[in-house]
């Protein structure tokens, strides 16, 4: 599709490549100051005191040795809370899960209370607990309950969360009249993975009088705004958020209860600044869990492969999502029932990894298209694109358009590239010259990243004397996304990059809600939002170039200007012109601009069309998301059971491309995670219950350089023309994540079988057990 | 409101003052005392006590101090660090690592702290020519050695050096926590191995962890400030 020409933005614009995050240049020399890089006169350190058993009752919490050590300054447990903590989630008093915080030991260094943590003694009274996903699904009772019930919270007596059936079309019929049909239930469960962004989680937060200032590395800087103020009940004028960066958002910085302890701790302690601040440890206790899940899935096909009807049974812990956006906005599927459950267990419910959403669906999609393929004598390649949705097609269930619908162009990419259909073989049949076993594999989706959502999301920007812009808007800080955000101003409103600036950022204090970072609505939401201020600011330094003697001159109108690489020109003539700063510094009244996030926003998220499209017109709904598809060839040793990757392709539906650069690195860093989570990554769990117990890096057996060949990756994104989103764009979010379901497919097509990957990635050992050998 | 004390960085404060400055200035629960700014003496403004951030005039005060309200307490001895070419002498409590110093005391908080185990790398400094975690070194023992961090790689507001500008080129960095300690590493080999192979450059950096997982970009920037 051809795409209109930008000025700044866009894989095909001059100099776009070259953009650099705004951040870069200060991190290369150590300048940025995190929120544990913040230091206040008098400051304390808390450290929490994490439960040792799953499920129980503190009956008792003796802190009286741990307060006779030097520079302890107060110990805090449930007891202490204050009334406006008693139903936070900060110190608890049934401890819900192992690792929940139950006590807060504040000292003058942080080393000083680690030490303290370990001599406060705690007597618990052991509940029972639910570990393991398995444990309900064997509970018929729980399996076939009634799911409309609603659910009263993370602690009431079911261990439900959510649950919800959809029904498309007669699936009981067109089963039973399908020329094949197979049910696969013996899916392996998929891997729980760890993932923590490198900053530990903490906040700073010092009282000052009745007013409360605090310092979290957040995703959504406004949102904490709000939900602190919700919980403790301090009035927002007097409630001051700061978010100075953010060492890896990854999801897990939506709603930091680290905040409250330290808006806590230093209430306890009259207003003085507390640093409070998770050991690695404690963070890996504390958070950053994938889910796990599995499902049930029954297929039927006419006798050419074409999907008839799929029948989903899926349930998974936490926040997991159901496996009904994979199928149902990848493939084109008339009759279609999903009945998904969520589960509490105890066990920690905070996701953290780089999509939350996809990798376990995924695999479970790959895994049954690639069985039925198999049956019906396809190759994986053939399935798809027989039943893959087309760039024009709407939404199977809302009847919706679809922003921009990529994944069909993004298959086509990477079976092009890869040579797919003359490399694939039956499983288990290619051998490479050196004896190890060669497989192939395919995989792609549509996936629910990228949306716009958040009609209340502004941006301001303002137009300053010396002729650059300023944008200032609630992000929290000058990373990828607030470098976007730059962009997008630069290219509306015709200025070089280096002329725009992000002076002001992750305060709650002087910017307008720039929304959430996380799962790249901030792209087109806030995105929408910095347009718009940005249009207002062009019609108005077009007013002002118009009362200029260059412009008065010649008569011109406003409608008669234009403006490109910071100067403003006479389109008809453009030898007639003058820079921003000549107009900017002459102009006689303020010229700045307040742009509203996207309207026509639903509930549920999705946005308007802000241009007709397919015979939509503008401000209907629309289905949102983002695309991938991957090829990845890996060798396998037999004998050793190693995997190594030959190649893999990567291509990525990104809508119009804001910052190339930013783009390439989240594809290229989404499929080393890929890699990671594939290949490598292990946890270390307590033998009698089940639970996840790894608090390290090493543990969790993370990838390194050493695991990384970046030469073998081939990066295409994808260009596509949303008719939603500001300017064409859209969030691309992780759509990498379909490399780890490409990975499984290609071993697979090595070896012949697939590799139990039942909490756990296919390192050596699990793959000599598929073939026999372990 | 609290005042916030390291906005300007204090290396480059003392660097240009030739001061020692206590917690009062620098609102550091550290003790800091007499710094020596490339041998000449500074004079000291405060003592601040470690253990509760008092703040004294005199050392003779704070050891008054010190007995008193800490009893059975030693107070620490004084220790000389070489910091990016700059003398510091700290009065350094034994169980203080390299990189709680560095950033809590000194206010070099370019040194980051990730896992504070030696698993990460973000803590990553150059000791006499070696790239070492900061956060598993005592900075009572690091009399004698040449520290190097982030901060001693191109002067503030000045050109970027080679190493720098590679990973500015090659956009190695993505939310940044890990780039101080990926920078010390890929400086570390650089100056031992003026031009490594991209392999050298994957061992090199092997210690390191980055969550974003920006292993491509860094690993091609490491290479092209060799020139390989």
């Amino acid at each position: 599709m051809a795409l209109p020409e930008m000025k700044v933005m866009g894989l095909g614009t001059p100099g776009n490549d070259k953009i650099r995050s705004f951040f870069m240049d200060d991190l290369l020399t150590g300048k940025p100051r995190f929120v544990g890089d913040r230091h206040f006169a008098g400051q304390l350190y808390a450290v929490a005191k994490h439960a040792t058993v799953d499920h129980a009752n503190i009956t008792k919490i003796d802190a009286s040795e741990a307060l006779k050590v030097p520079g302890v300054v107060k110990v805090l447990t449930y007891d202490t809370n204050p009334e406006w903590a008693r139903t936070a989630p900060i110190l608890y008093k049934t401890v819900p899960f192992y690792g929940a915080p139950i006590a807060l030991i504040i000292a003058t260094d942080w080393y000083i209370a680690q030490r303290a943590v370990n001599l406060v003694k705690v007597d618990y009274e052991v509940l029972p607990a639910v570990i393991k996903t398995t444990d309900v699904m064997a509970d018929d009772e729980a399996m076939t309950r009634d799911t409309s019930a609603p659910l009263s919270g993370r602690f009431a007596d079911s261990n439900f969360q959510s649950s919800g059936v959809t029904n498309r079309g007669d699936v009981d019929a067109a089963l039973k009249s399908a020329a094949y049909t197979r049910t696969i239930s013996d899916m392996p469960w998929t891997t729980r993975y760890q993932h923590q962004p490198l900053e530990q989680y903490e906040a700073l937060a010092y009282w000052s009088g009745d007013e409360v200032y605090v310092y979290i590395a957040s995703q959504n800087i406004h949102g904490h705004h709000r939900s602190l103020h919700n919980w403790t009940g301090i009035p927002l004028n007097k409630l001051h958020v700061y978010s100075p960066g953010c060492g890896g958002g990854l999801g897990t910085r939506l709603n930091n209860p680290e905040a409250l302890m330290a808006v806590f701790a230093s209430k306890e302690v009259d207003g003085r600044p507390v640093l409070y601040k998770c050991t690695k440890k404690h963070s890996m206790l504390f958070g950053g869990r994938q889910f796990d899940a599995r499902s049930v899935i029954t297929i039927g096909c006419d006798k050419d492969g074409k999907l008839v009807a799929l029948d989903v049974k899926y349930v998974c812990n936490g926040y997991g999502a159901g496996i009904t956006p994979i199928f149902s906005k990848t493939l084109t599927i008339p009759n279609m029932r999903y009945e998904g459950t969520r589960l509490y267990l105890n066990d920690q419910d905070r996701c953290a990894w780089r999509c939350v959403n996809d990798p376990p669906t995924g695999y479970h999609f790959t895994h049954a298209l690639d069985l039925v393929a198999e049956d019906l004598n396809m190759r994986p390649d053939e399935i798809r694109l027989k039943n893959i949705m087309g760039e024009h097609d709407v939404d199977q269930d809302s009847g919706l358009p679809f922003g921009t619908k990529e994944v069909n162009a993004c298959l086509d990419k990477v079976l092009q590239e890869s040579g797919f259909a003359s490399k694939w073989h039956k499983p288990g049949t290619k051998k490479l010259a050196d004896g190890r076993l060669h497989g192939i594999g395919v995989h792609c989706h549509h996936d629910s990243h990228g949306r716009i959502a958040g009609s209340d999301r502004a941006t301001i920007v303002l137009m300053l004397q010396d002729g650059t812009a300023a944008v200032l808007d609630g992000g929290s800080a000058p990373h990828n996304q607030m470098t976007e955000q730059a962009i997008v101003a630069a290219e509306v409103l015709g200025l070089k990059i280096d002329d725009v600036k992000t002076p002001v950022y992750g305060n709650s204090d002087a910017t307008l809600n720039g929304g959430m970072h996380g799962g790249s609505s901030f792209t087109g939401s806030t995105g929408g939002a910095t347009m718009k201020a940005a249009e207002q600011c062009r019609k108005q330094v077009f007013e002002a170039a118009c009362k200029n003697a260059t412009f008065s001159a010649v008569n011109a109108k406003p409608e008669d200007l234009d403006s490109k690489d910071s100067v403003i020109f006479l389109k008809r003539d453009p030898s007639v012109k003058a820079t921003f700063a000549a107009i900017c510094s002459s102009a006689l009244n303020p010229i700045g601009g307040i742009g509203h996030g996207w309207n026509n926003v639903d509930a549920d998220g999705t946005g308007g069309l802000q241009r007709p499209k397919d015979g939509f017109e503008v401000g209907h709904n629309t289905e949102m998301g983002s695309a991938c598809a991957d090829v990845c060839e890996v060798a396998v040793d037999p004998e050793t059971g190693e995997v190594e990757i030959l190649e893999h392709w990567n291509a990525v539906g990104t809508g119009r491309v804001i910052y190339t650069d930013g783009v390439l690195q989240q594809m290229g860093s989404g499929t080393e995670l890929q890699v990671n989570m594939a290949l490598y990554y292990g946890d270390i769990k307590d033998i009698p219950t089940g639970n996840i117990i790894g608090t390290q890096y090493t543990e969790s057996q993370m990838i390194t350089t050493l695991d990384c060949n970046p030469s073998r990756y081939h990066l295409y994104p994808i260009e596509g023309d949303n008719h939603t989103g500001p300017l064409g764009a859209h969030g691309i979010g992780e759509p990498c994540v379909g490399g780890y379901c490409c990975i499984l497919s290609a071993i697979y097509n090595a070896i012949g079988k697939w590799v139990d990957t039942d909490h756990g990635a296919c390192n050596p050992d699990r793959v000599l057990k598929a073939l026999g050998k372990a | 409101m609290s005042k916030e004390t390291n906005l300007v960085s204090r290396r480059e404060f003392l660097k240009d003052a030739g001061l020692v400055v206590g917690g009062a200035t620098v609102g550091s629960a550290a003790l800091l005392s007499a710094c020596k700014n490339n041998g000449k003496s500074g004079s000291v403004t405060k003592y601040v006590c470690p253990l509760d951030s008092k703040e004294f005039d005199s050392l003779q005060a704070l050891k008054d101090h010190y007995a008193s309200a800490h009893e059975g307490v030693a107070l620490p001895d004084f220790k000389t660090l070489n910091i990016n070419g700059v003398d510091y002498s700290l009065i350094i409590n034994d169980y203080w690592s390299l990189a709680w110093v560095l950033r809590e005391t000194l206010g070099l908080y370019g040194t980051k702290v990730g896992c504070d185990m030696g698993q990460c790398g973000a803590c990553t400094v150059i000791v006499d020519d070696k790239p070492m975690y900061a956060c598993l070194l005592f900075a009572c023992e690091m009399e004698g050695k040449k520290i190097r961090t982030v901060e001693g790689l191109a002067d503030y507001g000045n050109k970027l050096n080679k190493v720098q500008q590679a990973f500015h080129d090659a956009n190695a960095t993505q939310c940044g926590f890990c780039t101080s300690g990926f920078l010390m590493a890929a400086q570390a080999l650089i100056e031992r191995n003026s031009s490594p192979s991209e392999d050298e450059v994957r061992h090199a950096l092997s210690g390191h962890l980055c969550m974003c997982q920006n292993f491509k970009k860094t690993i091609e920037a490491v290479v092209a400030a060799g020139g390989k």
